[in-house]
C-alpha cells in the first residue's frame, strides 16, 4: 500500500495517513475485512513514527471505518456505516463554499463545477452510503 | 523514563552547557538539532555518563546516572565517528559487549549481521555504510532501553541511510526501545521523531513535537504594491525570510490567524501559504550569526 506523505504540508502526517486510507477505500482499492499492514510494517514502509500511524489507525477506528482485532491486526470494517459529525459537516460546507468562490473567480462555468463534483463522486462512490457503494459496482 | 534535571556543564571556563532539562518516555524517538559547536554532543556524552555535570542530574526511572553507573546497562550510546573498534574483529567486539552488557544478544545482533549482509572480518576493512550499519546493530543488539544515537546517518548514501532509519523505526514499534538522535538532516528528523529537542548557545531552544512545531509557524509569500509595510516588518513574531523584487517571503511564529489578518489589511496584491519544511523553523529559530562556533 502507497500512501504519498508530504511532510511539507501543515496537515499532520497522521491526518494525512487517516485522509488517504479513507480515499483508497472509497476507490476499492482497499476492500471491506481487507487486513491492514500492521503499525510495525506500514511505519517502517512510509519511514514515519511508529506513534504517528498508532495514532491514525485510533482515529480511522474512532470513526468507525477500521477495527483491530486483539492477536490478529487491523483491517476495513465489512459495512462502513456513515456518521453523521455535526462539525465536520459545517467544516465540509464551508471548504465547499470557498471552493464556489474561488472557481467563479477563475471563470469556471457552473456546468463545469458540477460536472466535476459528479465525476468524482462517481469514481470514489461518494453521495451515497458507502457500504452501498461497494456493493453496487 | 529518563529525564535531565537542569543540567549545568562547563568546560575549560565555557559554559557548554546550561540549564538543560527535558523527559524521554519509552517507546519514543526524539531529535535533537541545532547548530555546530552548540553542545549536543557534550549533551549526550553528559547523559550517557562520560561527562560528569557540574550541576544536575540524569535519570533512568529515577536513578541517577552518574551516582550509580550500574544504571548504564540501560543505556546505549554510538559516538559520531566510531574509530575506536577499529582495529577490532568482529568476534571481539561481540565478546567485549557481552561481558559489558548483560542482555546482550548475540544470536540477534549476528542474525541482524546476515540480514545486512555485513562480512565477520575486522572492522578496518568495513566502509563507512558499513562501519554505521554494524554500529546500529551492536547498539541494538544490547537490549538496552535508551538509545542514544550521535549524527546516526551523517554521510551514508541514500539506501544505508534508508536501512538505518527503517530499522530504528522497527525496533521502536516491536521493544519499545527510546531513541535519542542528533543530526542536521532535519527531513529524517521531520518524519520520524515524536519530539524535537533544539539546543540554542548551550540552553534548550525548545522542546516540541514536530506537529506544534508546525502548526505554530506559517510560511507565506506576499507582494504589496509599494514594498512591504513597515508595520508588517515590525511585527514581533514575522520575520522576513527573503525579500526578491516585491515579492517579499515572511515565517509567522505564533499567533498565525491574528498576523495574517494584520498582513491582509495592507491589501497585499498577492498572499500565498507556502510548503514548509523544519529546516525553515531551524534556519530562523536557530541562525543568528553567519559563522560557525
Amino acid at each position: 500500500m502507497l500512501l504519498n506523505l508530504d511532510p511539507r504540508s501543515h496537515i499532520p502526517i497522521w491526518e494525512q495517513v487517516v485522509n488517504q486510507v479513507k480515499e483508497l477505500i472509497l476507490k476499492e482499492l482497499l476492500l471491506p475485512g481487507e487486513k491492514l499492514p500492521s503499525v510495525r510494517e506500514m511505519s517502517s514502509m512510509l519511514l514515519i513514527n511508529p506513534n504517528t500511524v498508532s495514532k491514525a489507525y485510533q482515529e480511522l477506528e474512532r470513526q468507525g471505518i477500521i477495527e483491530t482485532l486483539r492477536g490478529k491486526g487491523t483491517f476495513v470494517l465489512q459495512s462502513i456505516v456513515p456518521k453523521a459529525d455535526e462539525q465536520k459537516i459545517e467544516a465540509l460546507r464551508q471548504a465547499l463554499k470557498q471552493l464556489v468562490i474561488e472557481s467563479s473567480y477563475l471563470g469556471i462555468e457552473k456546468e463545469s463545477f458540477l460536472k466535476w463534483a459528479e465525476s468524482y463522486l462517481k469514481e470514489l462512490g461518494g453521495g451515497t452510503d458507502c457500504a452501498e457503494s461497494s456493493s453496487d459496482s | 523514563m529518563l529525564k535531565v534535571h537542569q543540567i549545568h556543564k562547563t568546560i575549560e571556563g565555557n559554559d557548554v552547557l546550561q540549564d538543560i532539562s527535558f523527559t524521554l518516555e519509552r517507546g519514543s524517538i526524539a531529535g535533537m538539532v541545532g547548530r555546530n559547536g552548540v553542545g549536543k554532543s557534550t549533551l549526550l556524552r553528559t547523559i550517557v555518563g562520560i561527562f560528569d555535570p557540574d550541576s544536575g542530574t540524569v535519570t533512568i526511572d529515577d536513578i541517577d546516572v552518574h551516582k550509580n553507573p550500574a544504571i548504564k546497562q540501560k543505556i546505549t550510546y554510538v559516538p559520531d565517528s566510531s574509530e575506536l573498534l577499529k582495529s577490532y574483529s568482529v568476534k571481539d567486539i561481540v565478546k567485549l559487549y557481552d561481558a559489558v552488557y548483560e542482555n546482550f544478544d548475540a544470536g540477534y545482533f549476528y542474525h541482524l549481521m546476515n540480514r545486512f549482509g555485513l562480512p565477520k572480518k575486522k572492522l578496518r576493512s568495513y566502509s563507512k555504510g558499513m562501519k554505521a550499519l554494524f554500529h546500529m546493530i551492536l547498539s541494538f543488539s544490547t537490549k538496552s532501553e535508551y538509545i542514544i544515537l550521535d549524527e546516526p546517518t551523517n554521510g551514508l548514501d541514500p539506501i544505508v541511510k534508508r536501512q538505518i532509519l527503517t530499522f530504528i523505526i522497527e525496533e521502536v514499534s516491536e521493544r519499545n526501545v527510546c531513541v535519542l538522535i542528533s543530526t542536521h538532516h532535519l527531513d529524517e528528523i521531520e518524519k520520524i521523531a515524536d519530539t524535537v529537542i533544539t539546543l540554542k548557545e548551550g540552553r534548550i531552544g525548545s522542546f516540541t513535537t514536530i506537529e506544534e512545531a508546525k502548526n505554530s509557524f506559517r510560511k507565506v509569500q506576499t507582494v504589496f504594491t509599494d514594498g512591504l509595510p513597515d508595520a508588517v516588518a515590525a511585527l514581533p513574531n514575522v520575520k522576513v525570510l527573503n525579500t526578491t523584487g516585491r515579492v517579499t517571503t515572511l515565517l509567522i511564529n505564533g499567533n498565525i490567524k491574528e498576523s495574517l489578518s494584520v498582513i491582509s489589511g495592507f491589501e497585499p496584491l498577492f498572499i500565498e501559504e507556502l510548503p514548509m519544511s523544519l529546516e525553515d523553523i531551524f534556519i530562523s529559530t536557530l541562525g543568528g550569526e553567519e559563522y560557525v562556533s
